[in-house]
């Protein structure tokens, strides 16, 4: 393994925050969940989870079927070379886990399995309900060995309910939420985000899930069940929507770079000399004072042009109609079309005109942002000759580090560490289980 | 068995206000752990300023999108420009274990509320800071609306068609994601603290974590070198023969793909040399999508639901809002709690998505403006009828 010595020369920048006070005091920093061991069982579904275990500490072992966890064929690939051991989506949601191979569907490797249990305090997997019942691995099994384990299951529409049993990807989980709904142009289909968000957000609630049930461990001395669904985690994350329709019976349809003003619409997206930023007129009187001030920055490059003809704080913006809005609208495009993105940030920044650039992944891996907050993690993946730069921390502190540890574990990469070492399996068991299919 | 809530005894002193903070607040809060809503009525928190309002009403008290971000909370009014006003926030913080705020930048050092403020309070005092960009660094100053951290992570470039300008995911996506994170580092900090006695203050950026969310992205362009144009192959939906009506079909294999063209009566398809394999429809997946949409623009959404379901076909409704709420999915999971509010009435609560076997949460309504004061000022703060009354009357409590 190649760990990662990785200390950020100053977590907080003390010269940006002369009198701000929250320097690094400490040189050593440490991991938040220390000796907390995982078992890993998903697939693309709950990765995110045990990645941001690790990331605070936990040590994550990844359990894959003999041959690899199918998922290490998804897209994109190192060099684009189509190969489980150069996925960048594995990669990106892998790292800081260890990795080993067990065919849990033999009965060899179901007792190899209850070893490791015995000595885990967390599994995460996200095999359909039942499937692990039916090995004699679910959570009433696993408990009477452990009593303190605590099993998290991540599926499409957790272990209850009607279409428990069924199969969805994270295009359909966006579909029945009723994000898609509103999401895109309306003259063309509705559409998802981009890459699996309902997967993150799964993963990410079961983090949560797992840290309370570890509260609870901690005073009662017990484990539970945790059942997590990717449907209800994104049926939240729609509240705007429920919201709407609950309280006012209002269904949106998808108004792509506009967003609701009153009863009209205002645009949010607007192009610049070298990309796109955000930004919207908004109605209340510190938004006017924003338009106002934006107003006044225009008109010294005379370019406020019909703008200057209204007198806005006798205005409600929600009340004027969309024509109308649309000829404002043009003058202020006609502005941004003048300046670079770095000119419209500091903009913003100079006069709060609140107003964000679109980055593209360039300009976050380039820029400077998340260089000074030392975001960036090179992480060494010898076998490809190479480091591959990769998101980091999950958040910074004073006290402790959470940071990518090492890449993401190869393919059995650590069977001889585990079965060997740690349950005491000889080198003769170790090959005959590999022949047979078990390891 | 079902037991208790399993936060309970976490002391939170909640400074946050509109969107990322309250909604990670209420999370802790559902599950137990007694949080204290710390505002005023001299500058209410936007979200009770913003609709949909029960019956189209204008009150601080009957906002939806205040009811959904903060359940489960006391709410206790304190006026901070008040003189008195700091010493009593600092009682607060004597009080809790863990306090979290995401003001404009500076806001909490000028009031005199700093990690360093605190930490004299209460030497182990966990802190959490919410911005969108970080506390330090080029954005630290930054401020934007729910939509900033969306545009400034890439997830509003991954997001829409890519002959167009970039999509702002629709639902405010960093006040989804970053309480997320919120929750972990107070749950992680309160392991820590029980270990090692020591509390922490914590910077989190929207920014940051909404770049863990499309991180294959960025490591394709630091392995590959490459800018990948994500928007150039948009998945969307197959239109069906109602206006605006919408369904999603995932053929996974070459045995769905067989049981696909049956279903909708083209075996000729499977001798199509396009489309052999999942490689070689992906290469031809815009001619593959007109097919199939041609398909299904003949037939009601029902019936194109109902014959894939037959062949074992992945395939699912866009549902709106309103089809939401019939669906016996989220009905059953409970995704939303109906409780009793004092103002609103009944209405939907969140109820969170993880359900724990042992321990489940224990949703309450959201509170009013200033509804705890009383509670929250003469027991959690162990304050006099005097003190309170004094201070009451002095308008402190505004």
């Amino acid at each position: 393994v190649s760990r990662m010595n990785h200390t950020p020369k100053a977590i907080i920048n003390e010269e940006a925050h002369e009198g701000r006070g929250i320097a690094n005091r400490n040189e050593e920093v440490y991991p938040m969940l220390n000796s907390l061991r995982v078992l890993d069982l998903t697939d693309e579904k709950g990765f995110l989870c045990g990645k941001i275990l690790a990331e605070l500490g936990a040590d994550v072992i990844k359990v894959e079927r003999p041959g690899g966890d199918p998922s290490r064929m998804i897209g994109p690939f190192f060099h684009d070379e189509v190969d489980p051991e150069k996925s960048l989506y594995w990669f990106a949601y892998n790292s800081s886990k260890r990795g080993i191979t067990l065919n849990i569907e033999a009965e060899k490797g179901r007792e190899l399995f209850k070893r490791l249990v015995y000595a885990a305090d967390v599994v995460i997997e996200s095999f359909p309900p039942d499937y692990l019942e039916g090995l004699g691995l679910g959570y009433r099994e696993l408990s009477s060995l452990n009593p303190r384990i605590i099993i998290t299951s991540i599926t499409p529409f957790g272990h209850t309910g009607p279409r428990k049993d069924y199969k969805a990807s994270d295009i359909s989980l966006m579909a029945l939420s009723g994000i898609m709904s509103v999401t895109g142009d309306s003259d063309r289909s509705p559409l998802r985000f981009g890459l699996d968000q309902s997967y993150c957000l799964a993963g990410t609630h079961a983090v949560i899930g797992i840290l309370i049930a570890l509260h609870h461990h901690r005073i009662s001395g017990e484990g539970q069940h945790i059942d997590v669904s990717a449907f209800d985690s994104l049926c939240l994350a729609n509240f705007w929507e429920t919201i709407k329709w609950e309280y006012e019976k209002r269904i949106v349809n998808r108004s792509g770079d506009r967003m609701g003003r009153g009863m009209g619409t205002t645009r949010q997206v607007w192009k610049c000399k070298d990309g796109y930023l955000t930004w919207v007129i908004l109605g209340g009187k510190e938004e006017m004072k924003i338009f106002i001030t934006m107003i006044e920055i225009m008109d010294k490059e005379g370019m406020a042009g019909n703008l200057k003809s209204v007198e806005w704080e006798k205005v409600h913006i929600s009340r004027i109609p969309d024509d109308e809005m649309s000829r404002y609208e043009e003058v202020i495009a006609a502005f941004f079309m003048k300046h670079t993105k770095n000119e419209l940030e500091q903009l913003s920044l100079k006069y709060n005109l609140r107003l964000s650039i679109i980055n593209d992944i360039v300009d976050n891996a380039e820029g400077e942002t998340l260089a000074f907050r030392e975001y960036w993690t090179d992480v060494d993946y010898p076998e490809l000759s190479t480091a591959i730069k990769s998101p980091g921390h999950l958040f910074l502190s004073n006290e402790v580090k959470t940071q990518v540890r090492f890449r993401a574990p190869r393919i059995g990469e650590h069977n001889n560490e585990i079965f060997e070492k740690e349950l005491g399996l000889s080198r003769q068991e170790m090959s005959d289980l590999k022949r047979i299919g078990i390891l | 068995m079902l037991g208790k809530p399993a936060l309970q005894g976490i002391k939170i002193a909640d400074f946050s206000w509109v969107g990322a903070g309250p909604r990670a607040t209420k999370d802790l809060g559902d599950h137990g752990a007694t949080v204290v809503k710390i505002e005023s009525s001299k500058r209410v928190d936007l979200t009770r300023l913003t609709s949909p309002f029960k019956d189209g009403k204008f009150n601080v008290n009957s906002s939806g999108f205040f009811v959904h971000q903060n359940s489960s909370k006391y709410s206790a009014t304190l006026n901070l420009q008040h003189p008195k006003g700091i010493e009593i926030a600092k009682r607060f913080v004597a009080w809790s274990d863990v306090v979290l705020e995401n003001y404009g930048y500076g806001f909490m050092e000028r009031m005199g509320l700093s990690y360093n403020d605190l930490m004299k309070v209460k030497p182990d005092i966990i802190m959490v800071s919410i911005s969108i960009g970080g506390r330090t660094g080029p954005l630290a100053n930054f401020r934007g609306y729910g939509n900033a951290a969306a545009a400034l992570s890439g997830h509003a470039e991954l997001t829409g068609w890519p002959d167009r300008s970039p999509l702002i995911p629709p639902i405010t996506f960093g006040d989804i994601i970053t309480p997320l994170f919120a929750v972990i580092a107070v749950l992680a900090a309160v392991e820590y603290k029980n270990r090692t006695g020591k509390g922490q203050y914590i910077d989190i950026s929207q920014l940051e974590t909404m770049v863990q969310f499309i991180a294959p992205a960025y490591l394709d362009y630091c392995a590959n070198v490459r800018k990948q144009s994500p928007r150039a192959v948009p998945h969307g939906a197959f239109p069906c023969k109602e206006e605006n009506s919408w369904c999603t079909i995932v053929v996974a294999d070459n045995n769905e793909w067989q049981r696909f063209c049956e279903a909708i009566g083209r075996e000729d398809l499977l001798r199509d040399p396009r489309f052999k394999t999942f490689a070689d429809r992906k290469t031809h997946e815009d001619e593959l999508e007109e097919i199939v949409a041609n398909w299904t623009k003949t037939n009601t959404k029902e019936m194109v639901l109902d014959k894939l379901k037959k062949a074992g076909i992945e395939a699912y409704p866009v549902q709106n809002a309103k089809e939401l709420f019939e669906d016996p999915q989220f009905i059953e999971r409970e995704v939303f709690v109906k409780l009793h509010h004092p103002v609103i009435g009944s209405c939907n609560h969140q109820s969170p998505p993880m359900k724990l076997s042992k321990t489940p949460p224990d949703v309450r309504p959201a509170p009013c403006l200033g509804e705890h004061n009383y509670y929250v000022y003469t027991e959690l703060l162990g304050m006099s009828q005097e003190e309170f009354v004094e201070l009451l009357n002095k308008g402190v409590f505004e």
